[in-house]
């Protein structure tokens, strides 16, 4: 998972235009995407689609729509890293 | 071959969705439009288009669109992200800069009280208006920015910062105007009853610092029409608190803030694809 967390860190470092109520680097998997990160629902679009181009896979769309927490964002790179 | 022109319609607040003036303004253009209508349809809809008219996404939305020459945004800010690429930028720059300032003043007017000093942050189109409204009605007001014309330069924050009793906040948002609005370069060197109106940006305040402000200083109030995210959850810290105002994104809206954009969307889209 922490390999999983540094992609998810990167992606948001290099993100433009994506802000969150935390700096990247304090970011943990227990964080709400919505409460604790602040992200609108574009930017949580934004992160899936980034994380699709990153690992140069199709991921279906609906797995990032029930997204909650951080830890939901990395089980789904876990899942498709391997 | 026809042009390909997405139209970006997700928003669906009642004041500031795209009227259907303009959607048939884009439809009858000639141009081959794909009218995005829902978040999941963007990343597709956008892929290889020529122009996009809509409010501003995330850049990650067409970072990869080598096809792109043209994005005409709905609004009068343009994300730093949108700079110095491969495609133009236009926006509604200045159309709608009295409105915006004419809602803030509304603001300001309520209030203010005599012998109050009015700071206003950021001297663009919507700024100026608001200092000229403040004038006009001989109204203590300063200024700081970046602009030349302005009473302070950023160098003198803490000074301005100090003295005013109300704050309104007319700054574009890009990564130095963030580094404003941190509590150590904001919040500690307020008044504990300063009034802070914020008709720029929701993303300009980390909202830990705004919501702890306001908690500990009940005299302070912030009004704001912008809020990270948009539209603000139910729920949302901001929310219980007592001293604040929220309205949704509406202040720089009007039928005839939309016709002059429509007149200039209509002058853009006869221009592309030639």
């Amino acid at each position: 998972m922490s390999q999983a967390l540094d992609l998810l860190k990167n992606i948001l470092k290099e993100a433009e235009d994506i802000y969150l109520r935390v700096a990247v680097d304090e970011i943990k998997p227990e964080h709400n995407l919505i409460d604790d990160l602040g992200l609108d629902s574009l930017g949580r679009v934004s992160i899936f689609h980034e994380i699709s181009f990153e690992l140069d896979k199709e991921i279906p769309e609906e797995k990032g729509v029930k997204w909650q927490t951080v830890k939901d964002v990395l089980d789904l790179i876990d899942e498709y890293e391997n | 071959m026809k042009t390909k022109l997405a139209l970006i319609d997700i928003n669906k607040n009642e004041v500031s969705r795209i009227p259907k003036s303009i959607i048939t303004a884009v439809k009858s253009s000639g141009h081959q439009v794909i009218h995005i209508e829902n978040i999941n349809e963007l990343m597709k809809g956008l892929k290889d288009v020529d122009y996009i008219v809509g409010y501003s996404i995330p850049y990650t939305y067409i970072k990869r669109n080598k096809n792109l020459k043209e994005v005409f945004l709905l609004s009068s800010q343009v994300p730093e992200s949108f700079l110095n690429k491969d495609f133009k930028v236009e926006s509604i720059k200045g159309l709608n800069a009295k409105t915006v300032a004419n809602y803030a003043f509304k603001w300001i007017e309520e209030l203010t009280l005599p012998n109050f000093k009015i700071g206003v942050i950021g001297l663009g189109s919507i700024g100026k208006e608001v200092v000229t409204l403040c004038s006009d009605k001989k109204l203590n007001v300063m200024s700081i920015s970046r602009n030349s014309e302005a009473d302070y330069r950023y160098d003198q924050y803490t000074e301005f910062l100090n003295q005013v009793d109300i704050i309104c906040i007319c700054t574009t948002l890009n990564q130095e105007t963030k580094e404003l609005f941190t509590k150590e370069r904001f919040f500690y060197h307020l008044k504990k009853d300063c009034r802070i109106i914020n008709i720029a940006r929701g993303e300009l305040f980390h909202e830990t610092d705004l919501v702890s402000f306001l908690s500990e200083s009940k005299k302070a109030v912030y009004y704001t029409d912008v809020t990270y995210p948009e539209p603000y959850p139910e729920d949302g810290a901001l929310r219980k608190l007592s001293n604040i105002k929220i309205t949704p994104h509406i202040a720089g809206f009007s039928d005839e803030v939309w016709a002059a954009v429509e007149k200039k969307l209509t002058e853009a889209l006869s221009q592309w694809g030639e």
